[in-house]
């Protein structure tokens, strides 16, 4: 709409643009937030009234605004502000909160979606799938690959990261039921003879067995690296 | 007294800057640029040559024949020393006169005299107001001769004068009437005189009381009411004082004289005394200077021609540079892209803004929040006007929308919350409805 032109130097940016030049001190942002002040009355009530599925709905009602806000804009090929928005106004200091909130975000939508689909697996899971919100690694990949990458990749790798952690769970999940219990997916393998360590059980015993399993990594990737120099 | 007003906008008006400034004579400006076109109509036509030597108050360029069109004259005395395509305030580029200055400031022979304008015929003096250039002074600048002869069976009743000022910042026409009543009030009487109307009322904001009370004064004995109307913009649009003041509105596409009403600038009335009682062409008129960019704000006499550099030389310059440089007010003045543009005869203002005096931002969609609906002087819908103009439905929003009754105002845009540019797309959805129907008729 205005074009700058340059001109002397002191003249150097005049802008150049139709009437008006002067603007009504409001904004989109400004009405909307008029509307979530209206608003928080109605919110306060339901909380009080309906307690936690009150803030349930509300956080799935954000988000999925969110989403679907961001698809329409990619789909219109305009610029998707929302994660700009974020992006710009996230102060690198306060980076671990709004991580989190996002985390919390996504894990509430899959324990509302277990609890309707698989109410088993919610009840086993039980509090530890709450708990994925303060998982170290989730918050690691958010700061060290996905806050620099673009969505595809941090997907890959957050699947990638998935794939090696399970394979690592059921690993050292496996080693202690062998050693703990005698069996590997409930099947005896052990001679009864054998009398279960029940150090392996409790969660001391997977701290130790994390600590061997790294050190006999760490060797065969020494054993591994010498003999590649060899060769 | 007039009702509540439900279109328009208060923006803040920034007035106090120079409101209490009394005029300034600027200095003799040592170069003048005269564009041939000053005025709504055929541009007028040189009739000096480079090199010739021009006095003060001496026609440099005649108005076109046979045409709407106006006297240009030499500003001051001195040398043509080009004529040339040269920056123009409000068309980009046209052909002008520049006159260098000699210092000496001489009028040409004849000018000031004394007349007794009471003598006079209504020939005599129509003539003398389409010879000594006078034009519309409000901004618009459509020859004043015109306006003063309406065609024979169109009866006029009133007159109304223009004082409102609402665009905000300028204070050009308040200081006039609180320095110049005198000549205000007699300004007024000559083109009473010429219309032959009893009723003559004088629109001023009300936020400028003190030239309400100045007027009322001066012009107590001459059955001429002072109405101070609401402080609101666009006020001083010819069609929203008539109907505030006479409770008359003009059809779609006519003009003030359909509903039987005349309507000067309080500065036209200013520049017809002086050209009637003392043979004084238009040479100079006030202009306010302001704008957060600029040092000292100021309310200046300026020869017409100075270069805006040469004026705001005057104010102390620039304090920053400026975001935008205007010709105008803020609400419906043009941007300059340099500063060397002369002050032509509808300059009012001068305005230097920074950028956070602007309040512009992104643009976004339009939100539906019809805002712009609820306050547009002429009933429009600016929404949906800007939304076609954006796809170039030029035939509905002529059609269905009354295109062309958009007087370019601003209030819509200056309102939006969405930021949209409703005038720009309404301009230029005017512009493609010109070009079509020039392609239609030829």
């Amino acid at each position: 709409v205005s074009t700058e032109v340059v001109k002397d130097d002191q003249l150097a940016k005049m802008i150049v643009s139709s009437s008006p030049h002067m603007f009504a001190d409001v904004s989109i942002s400004k009405i909307m937030w008029t509307v979530v002040i209206a608003l928080l009355p109605a919110v306060i009530f339901a909380v009080y009234y309906f307690g936690m599925p009150a803030l349930q709905t509300l956080a799935v009602g954000s988000l999925s605004a969110v989403v679907f806000e961001a698809i329409t804009q990619k789909i219109l090929k305009k610029k998707i502000w929302v994660v700009s928005l974020v992006r710009n106004f996230v102060n690198p200091k306060v980076r671990a909160p709004i991580y989190i909130t996002s985390i919390a975000t996504i894990v509430t939508v899959v324990e509302l979606l277990l609890r309707a689909f698989s109410p088993v697996l919610y009840k086993a899971l039980g509090i530890y799938l709450s708990l994925i919100v303060v998982f170290a690694i989730i918050l690691a990949r958010a700061e060290v690959f996905a806050s620099k990458n673009t969505p595809l990749p941090s997907f890959v790798d957050g699947f990638g990261m998935g794939c090696g952690f399970t394979l690592a769970m059921v690993l050292i999940g496996g080693i202690r039921e062998v050693f703990g219990n005698g069996t590997i997916l409930g099947y005896t393998v052990l001679p009864s003879s054998y009398q279960p360590a029940l150090i392996f059980i409790l969660a001391p015993g997977a701290f130790i067995l994390i600590g061997y399993l790294v050190a006999a990594f760490k060797m065969l990737t020494e054993y591994l690296e010498q003999r590649g120099e060899a060769a | 007294v007039f009702g509540k007003i439900k279109w328009g906008i208060h923006p803040h008006t920034h007035k106090t800057l120079t409101e209490g400034k009394a005029i300034e004579r600027s200095e003799l400006p040592h170069k003048v640029i005269l564009p041939v076109r000053q005025h709504i109509g055929a541009p007028s036509v040189p009739i000096v040559n480079k090199g010739d030597n021009v006095k003060k108050g001496q026609v440099i360029a005649a108005a076109a024949e046979g045409a709407v069109s106006s006297n240009v004259h030499a500003t001051i005395s001195g040398t043509v020393v080009d004529i040339s395509e040269q920056p123009h305030p409000s068309f980009g580029e046209c052909l002008a006169i520049i006159i260098e200055s000699d210092g000496l400031d001489q009028w040409v022979e004849g000018i000031p005299t004394e007349r007794d304008w009471q003598n006079l015929s209504n020939t005599e003096i129509i003539e003398m107001i389409k010879n000594t250039g006078i034009v519309g002074l409000g901004g618009a600048a459509f020859p004043t001769y015109i306006k003063l002869t309406p065609p024979e069976d169109n009866p006029i009743d009133t007159l109304i004068i223009n004082a409102a000022e609402c665009e905000p910042y300028l204070t050009a026409d308040h200081r006039i009437m609180l320095e110049n009543a005198e000549r205000i009030a007699t300004g007024i009487l000559i083109i009473k005189k010429i219309l032959a109307v009893d009723n003559v009322i004088i629109g001023v904001e009300d936020n400028k009381m003190d030239a309400v009370r100045v007027l009322t004064d001066a012009l107590a004995e001459h059955h001429v009411k002072v109405a101070a109307v609401p402080t609101r913009y666009p006020h001083g649009a010819e069609k929203m004082l008539i109907t505030t003041l006479l409770k008359r509105e003009i059809p779609s596409g006519k003009l003030p004289m359909s509903v039987g009403v005349v309507v000067q600038n309080v500065g036209t009335a200013l520049a017809i005394c002086d050209a009637v009682r003392n043979g004084i062409p238009l040479l100079e008129r006030v202009v306010t200077l302001s704008g957060g960019a600029i040092k000292e704000p100021k309310n200046l006499l300026l020869r017409i021609g100075t270069t805006f550099a040469d004026a705001i030389e005057q104010c102390g310059g620039f304090k920053f540079p400026p975001a935008k440089l205007i010709m105008g007010g803020p609400l419906m003045g043009v941007t300059q892209f340099t500063a060397d543009v002369p002050v032509i005869k509808g300059t009012n203002g001068i305005l230097a803004f920074s950028k956070q005096e602007i309040h512009d931002g992104p643009e976004a969609s339009c939100i539906r929040c019809g805002q712009c609906i609820d306050i547009c002087p002429m009933g429009l819908n600016p929404s949906m006007l800007s939304i076609l103009a954006e796809r170039s439905l030029v035939e509905e929003a002529l059609n269905d929308y009354h295109l062309l009754d958009c007087m370019e105002c601003g209030c819509c845009a200056y309102m939006c919350p969405a930021k949209r540019k409703n005038v720009h797309y309404i301009r230029y959805a005017k512009k493609l409805s010109a070009q079509m129907s020039a392609q239609k008729g030829g």
